[in-house]
């Protein structure tokens, strides 16, 4: 167990960043919005948590704290600035956040390194770190699913308009999950720069947020566990098996996004789900009159 | 001044072209295919396989390409696309579905590309040597000169057809409704096949000028692209060619102002800039068409 522990460990963390930054990018998916901003506030934490311990400014736990804090609150002013941007365009307009956040990084100068990037941070992360804050992650994303919040989350993702006509504040709801996906990508971003020591502009650039849709996509995009499988399997599949890597890897990945958003678009845990509700529904006794209609309901949440 | 000037419309012309097709399939299906840029640049690259083999004339390596992205984006219809829109009725959730997916197939394109390119750059060898003249001040090669008149040229045939043919009413009808205009007699598969094919061709054509302007290109510039084309249809509105071509003229006046200006790092960040402010201002673009209704809340 410890040997294979040791000789797997980049991986594991590995997937456990992508399962953080998954997450983050389902948040905003759980109110039908495609955010990619996800993907730019892991930069930013990357940098930000990089720059605090390396200047020698906070200590490292405070580092993250600091910057997931920062972050979140950054995050939902986005929101609520972007607010009278809808569907598309938001996603495009995360898009180009993300990217001219890669340019500005990649011309920084001195202070964030340049096209190089900031080597030499201290790492001082450890995997039972991590798996503390994805759990206190998951413990959010969890609860927020669930409860008013989640009701709340899952009108606003079939019909913001019907949402707000029986009173959910739909701005709110979506700035708070804008919030709380910006947190989650920023401390993703912090932990990567404490475990692996560097950090790089393009780091956080088109191929991070392909694969971490990829992931979101082949995991599920309805619940927090669906991003976390995905991550899982999307990051530690192509290094088990040695010859799936590099570009055979991508075309694999758009294979398997093309068909799941055409056939399953609520990916592995969807289609689990689905064959247990009909396992169990072909066990029970024949339905009812009332029966068809609940159970239409059922498959319609 | 003048030949800055000129630059800048041999460029526009290439982005009306690309971004054209992109525009009306959004505009007319619904569909934002973030493939569009790998769909230039994989054309571009048939194109190269093919001038490779044989020494080729332009206009037949402009076939070249333009058959190949006709027919990739005519795949993407037929396959995905078709599939997802037969089986969602929700509009939103549809426009989601289409995106990730033509986000995969961008992914397959680029990774195709990248692994028989070894990732670097290539060109398109033909027999066409472009000749330069001096007018004045200015120096404008024949090249130049055949990328503005196919750029304006077709951009004005197509809107033309769609506003006076038959034909190019039946797509006007499929963009405002679809079930009354299959109510109509007007038949949604086979109208929205042809966009599709026609937004990919003219995306090939885009890619095959671009690579003998530029020099070369490599399978990494497709996302850069897609951005510029994005900020052309949000200038100009989704859906509207002569927005389209307005937006170009913006766009590529000011990345070349912002090129020759300045040392040319920040030139990837304009297209972005210049879309964030404009849909903060105006979210739904500057010269919006009455079809995408931002504003829902």
């Amino acid at each position: 167990m410890n040997d294979w522990y040791l000789s797997n460990v980049t991986i594991i963390q590995s997937c456990l960043i992508a399962a953080m930054l998954a997450m983050s990018m389902q948040v905003t998916m759980r109110v039908g919005v495609l955010s990619v901003a996800g993907i730019g506030f892991y930069g930013l934490g990357q940098y930000s948590t990089a720059l605090l311990v390396l200047h020698g400014i906070l200590p490292w736990g405070l580092a993250i704290a600091v910057t997931a804090l920062a972050c979140g609150v950054l995050a939902y002013a986005l929101a609520r600035v972007l607010s009278r941007v809808r569907g598309l365009y938001l996603t495009m307009v995360t898009l180009g956040l993300v990217l001219v956040l890669t340019v500005v990084a990649s011309n920084g100068g001195e202070f964030t390194g340049g096209a190089t990037g900031l080597y030499g941070i201290p790492v001082t992360v450890a995997t039972w770190h991590m798996l503390v804050v994805i759990a206190v992650g998951i413990v959010i994303c969890a609860v927020t699913e669930r409860g008013f919040v989640g009701r709340a989350s899952e009108a606003l993702r079939s019909d913001e308009m019907l949402a707000a006509s029986v009173g959910i504040e739909a701005r709110t709801v979506r700035r708070a999950n804008f919030g709380l996906s910006g947190m989650l990508g920023a401390v993703a971003g912090g932990l990567n720069v404490l475990t692996f020591g560097t950090v790089n502009p393009f780091d956080a650039g088109f191929p991070l947020m392909v694969t971490i849709l990829t992931a979101v996509i082949v995991g599920g995009q309805r619940t927090w566990l669906g991003a976390v499988i995905g991550a899982f399997l999307i990051t530690s599949l192509p290094t088990l098996l040695s010859s799936f890597s590099g570009d055979t890897r991508e075309m694999a990945f758009g294979a398997l996004v093309v068909v799941l958003a055409t056939y399953a678009p609520d990916g592995l845990l969807g289609f689990a789900s689905a064959a247990l509700r009909r396992l169990r529904s072909s066990l029970r006794p024949p339905p009812t009159m009332a029966e068809p209609e609940r159970r239409r309901e059922l498959a319609d949440v | 001044m003048l030949q800055q000037l000129l630059d800048s419309v041999v460029l526009a012309s290439i982005y009306i072209l690309f971004s054209i097709g992109m525009s009306l399939a959004w505009g007319i299906l619904g569909i934002l295919n973030l493939a569009h840029g790998a769909i230039l640049m994989f054309s571009a690259y048939v194109a190269y396989l093919w001038a490779d083999s044989t020494s080729a004339s332009l206009p037949m390596v402009l076939i070249a390409g333009l058959l190949a992205g006709g027919v990739l984006s005519l795949l993407m219809e037929l396959g995905p696309f078709r599939a997802i829109r037969h089986s969602v009725g929700d509009a939103e959730e549809l426009e989601l579905r289409t995106v990730i997916a033509s986000l995969g197939v961008s992914t397959i394109l680029v990774a195709v590309a990248a692994h028989y390119t070894g990732n670097t750059s290539f060109q398109v060898p033909t027999t066409f040597q472009p000749t330069a003249y001096q007018i004045g001040s200015v120096r404008i090669s024949d090249l130049q000169v055949i990328i503005i008149v196919v750029g304006f040229g077709l951009s004005l045939l197509l809107a033309l057809w769609l506003s006076r043919s038959r034909n190019g009413r039946a797509v006007r009808a499929l963009e405002s409704d679809v079930e009354t205009a299959a109510l109509m007699g007007i038949s949604e598969r086979k109208l929205s096949s042809a966009t599709m094919f026609v937004s990919g061709a003219l995306a090939g054509l885009a890619g095959v000028f671009l690579v003998i302007y530029l020099g070369a290109t490599d399978p990494a510039a497709s996302h850069s692209l897609l951005t510029s084309a994005f900020a052309v249809i949000v200038i100009g509105g989704v859906g509207s060619i002569g927005g389209a071509v307005i937006g170009a003229l913006v766009l590529a006046l000011l990345e070349t102002l912002v090129i020759s200006n300045t040392s040319g790092v920040w030139s990837p960040a304009i297209a972005f800039s210049f879309i964030i402010v404009v849909l903060l201002v105006r979210p739904e673009g500057l010269f919006s068409s009455s079809r995408t209704k931002v504003d829902r809340v």
